[in-house]
């Protein structure tokens, strides 16, 4: 994309296929949603436990080292109730399903158009929109909060064990000012970003896909322009919410 | 060497791919100088036996040999010089996408031989007017027609002057007149440059009109190998089949 | 539920051997290839260069925003405006600037490099190679393997300008905090041994994310899904490789030594 008008032309196209999609979505086919459902949930899942552990370990690990610099490091928990609940877990549980499903979406569409299979459902008379699409849309959107939620649950374990056990933090003040600073807020703004995430992922996804025009190449190009872009606007949809909730950019 | 003496040869080869024998005890000689043709039905192992020679491959029982030297038992280093005897030209041309005509042709000249630019810009421009596309050093691959891809690559892999030159099924994907053209281009650069040439295809025109020695591969196993004349000719049914085109014979349709 | 756990015991078998194949992969090419040629390594570095630079500015400045916005607004609750600056200098430095701008390299450039190296493998490019006798590995893979190692520090230390100067937005235009102070604490906090290890971090990063991109695209399937699930692949690996090498090296750099018990 060079110019700004190509920008906008982009940006055209991507709103009409959400449209289409959109139109497509009260009579999509439920058995191949579900199916896509299982598949993204399941497939993705023991990734984003890892992820949500290993970020969660991480980011105490650093929060000790700073919050000792300054003497407070019995605050631990509640940094992990600022910086992991409200914002690090959704964030990156949200940006690596967007990464994962994402890239495995645009690839899947792809593959199947370049290898003519698209054409081939519309000369049957069954609508592409509405049996392909449509499915892995809605089941994006259904799933990512999920994941998003199993990421967040086992951050919070994994800052636990590793603030008790390899830190020596005392289990009792992490957990009471852990808890003391999470609020339903912190949770419902997780719940948005995901399905924001799980949005953008979705139509990007097959849009790409669905503009896959010659060979392998083409594949690889869809899955790569999902991802960056997923991420790219899914940082900035993390903002603004951010900004709704909590208040203090505008 | 005489004429007829073997210059790349396959003792009691197999190779399997899982529990599959591509290649089954296949013993051939392949005379330096001439062309031979490799056919058989798809997937019966002809791109393997490609592969095995130039080292891509390791046989799983049997010996390759180049020039009277066991391919199989090479190291890296011995297998990469020997690779310097050999010219391929792979199915779609595989010619490197990131890079114009002119970059892929002279390609191998850049890294094993060290010519003034001059000297490389006109063995490129010798290299394409060989294979009839004078001029097109500037193009990039994604500009070229299938005909065309197969030409350049054909062009890289004449530069260096090789002995032998692999051909991985040079006519698929043509039209019958761009094949003629391409069969056409075999034949009179072999004679002009009296290189050996190995062809794999099943295009049963191509062979005719191509081949000096033709042998047929079918379920693993060599069936029949000699002279061009009298295997297309021959009473053997699988060859017969194959080369009839009919759908009715030892070789099932699976 | 037996099945869940042997699915789950196949798959970190599955993956323990992925890593030992790995492994032997880059060992493979830095023993085969040696050091890239010069004219290819500077061409793979500034493709790199050019792939993600927009991108990591537009995840980094948004990212420097929030940190402002959620640490002032904890901060005024406690009353301790002047420990923003050193807060966001401290985040940034130590986590952001390697962690997401590794993160964004390895979407863009992860995906790209696995998908460019398994399309030259569909196309049988790598086969050209071997058969002309130029060795693959060190003509293709060894160049933009180290140019992931050079260019991800260099992109880190841009993201730390860029998210510093997204958090300077919102602290210093939009909830008046004082630019001289602002700046001056930020730069006040950062010590050298935080910037020598965001560079760490980041190179260890950049190697980990082009090993796998190209591991993964030099043994794909030869075929357009081959080139999917190689993308995939990748992109999924290296983001689990990041957080896993994130937590280890801040365990050693900024804790001592991981302590068990």
């Amino acid at each position: 994309m060079n110019s700004a008008s190509d920008l906008l032309a982009a940006l055209g196209r991507y709103t009409r296929f959400c449209l289409s999609a959109t139109r497509a979505v009260p009579f999509l086919n439920v058995r191949e949603m579900l199916h896509q459902a299982y598949v993204m949930g399941v497939g993705s899942l023991v990734v984003l436990l890892a992820v949500g552990a290993f970020s969660g370990a991480m980011l105490t690990v650093q929060g000790f080292a700073s919050l000792r610099a300054f003497g407070t490091s019995e605050l631990l928990g509640m940094f992990i109730a600022l910086g992991g609940v409200r914002e690090v877990f959704p964030l990156i549980g949200a940006g690596c399903v967007g990464a994962k499903v994402g890239s495995a979406v645009a690839s899947e569409v792809a593959t199947l158009k370049i290898g003519q299979q698209i054409d081939a459902l519309e000369v049957m008379a069954v609508d592409p929109m509405r049996f392909l699409v449509a499915p892995r849309l809605v089941a994006c959107i259904v799933v990512t909060p999920l994941l998003v939620g199993a990421c967040l649950l086992a951050g919070l374990v994994s800052s636990y064990l590793i603030a008790t056990l390899q830190l020596g933090v005392d289990q009792g003040v992490f957990v009471s000012r852990l808890l003391e600073n999470i609020s339903l807020r912190d949770l419902v703004s997780a719940l948005v970003k995901a399905l924001g995430f799980g949005m953008l992922t979705g139509t990007l996804a097959c849009w790409h896909g669905y503009a896959a025009d010659a060979g392998a190449a083409s594949v690889g190009q869809a899955s790569n322009r999902t991802v960056v872009q997923a991420m790219v606007t899914g940082g900035v949809l993390n903002l603004f919410v951010s900004n709704v909730f909590y208040g203090g950019l505008l | 060497m005489t004429l007829d003496a073997p210059l790349v040869e396959l003792v009691g080869v197999t190779k399997r791919f899982g529990d599959q024998r591509v290649l089954d005890d296949v013993s051939m000689a392949l005379p330096a100088g001439l062309t031979t043709v490799v056919v058989g039905p798809s997937g019966t192992g002809k791109s393997t036996l490609i592969k095995l020679l130039v080292g891509l491959l390791k046989p799983d029982a049997g010996r390759v040999l180049v020039g009277g030297e066991d391919v199989g038992a090479m190291d890296r280093a011995a297998l990469m010089k020997m690779r310097r005897r050999f010219g391929m030209l792979f199915q779609d041309g595989a010619l490197f996408h990131g890079m114009s005509v002119g970059e892929n042709v002279a390609f191998p000249l850049h890294h094993h031989l060290k010519l003034s630019r001059d000297e490389e810009k006109s063995r490129v421009e010798t290299a394409l007017a060989q294979v009839g596309l004078p001029g097109l050093a500037d193009r990039r691959p994604d500009q070229l027609s299938g005909g065309q891809r197969k030409r350049v690559g054909l062009a890289r892999a004449l530069v260096m002057q090789p002995q032998i030159v692999l051909f991985d099924e040079p006519t698929s994907g043509l039209d019958p007149v761009t094949s003629a053209a391409i069969d056409d281009l075999i034949v009179t650069t072999r004679k002009q440059l009296g290189l050996t040439f190995i062809v794999i295809t099943h295009d049963v025109q191509s062979c005719a009109a191509i081949a000096d020695r033709v042998g047929m591969l079918f379920e693993g196993k060599l069936q029949l190998f000699g002279p061009a004349q009298d295997v297309l000719r021959s009473d053997h049914p699988v060859v017969r089949q194959f080369f009839d085109r009919a759908s009715n014979g030892p070789i099932r349709v699976v | 539920m037996l099945d869940g756990l042997a699915g789950l015991g196949a798959a970190v078998r599955g993956m323990v051997a992925s890593l030992g194949a790995l492994v032997r992969f880059v060992a493979g090419v830095l023993r085969h290839g040696g050091l890239p040629p010069a004219g290819e390594l500077v061409h793979q570095c500034m493709t790199l260069v050019r792939r993600c630079i927009l991108p990591v500015t537009l995840v980094v400045v948004p990212m420097g925003a929030l940190i402002s916005l959620q640490g002032a607004a904890l901060i005024q609750q406690f009353g301790v405006e002047r420990l923003l600056a050193p807060l966001v200098a401290i985040t940034v430095v130590r986590e952001l600037a390697p962690g997401f701008a590794a993160l964004m390299v390895a979407m863009q450039a992860g995906t790209a490099l696995a998908a460019e190296i398994a399309v030259m493998r569909v196309r049988e490019e790598l086969d050209a190679y071997e058969v002309m006798a130029v060795d693959p590995l060190r003509h293709v893979v060894a160049p933009r393997l180290f140019a992931g190692v050079l260019i991800a520090p260099l992109l880190a230390v841009m993201a730390m300008g860029l998210a510093i100067m997204g958090s300077w937005l919102v602290a210093v235009g939009i909830r008046g905090f004082s630019s001289r102070a602002f700046l001056e604490g930020c730069l006040a906090a950062i010590s050298t041994w935080d910037l020598a290890a965001c560079l760490i971090k980041s190179a260890v990063f950049g190697a980990v994310l082009s090993s796998v991109a190209c591991f993964e695209g030099y043994t794909a399937h030869r075929s357009a899904e081959g080139v999917g699930r190689a993308s995939n692949r990748s992109v999924v690996s290296a983001i689990l490789s990041i957080l896993v090498a994130n937590y280890v090296l801040n365990s050693l750099l900024y804790v001592g030594v991981v302590v068990p018990g």
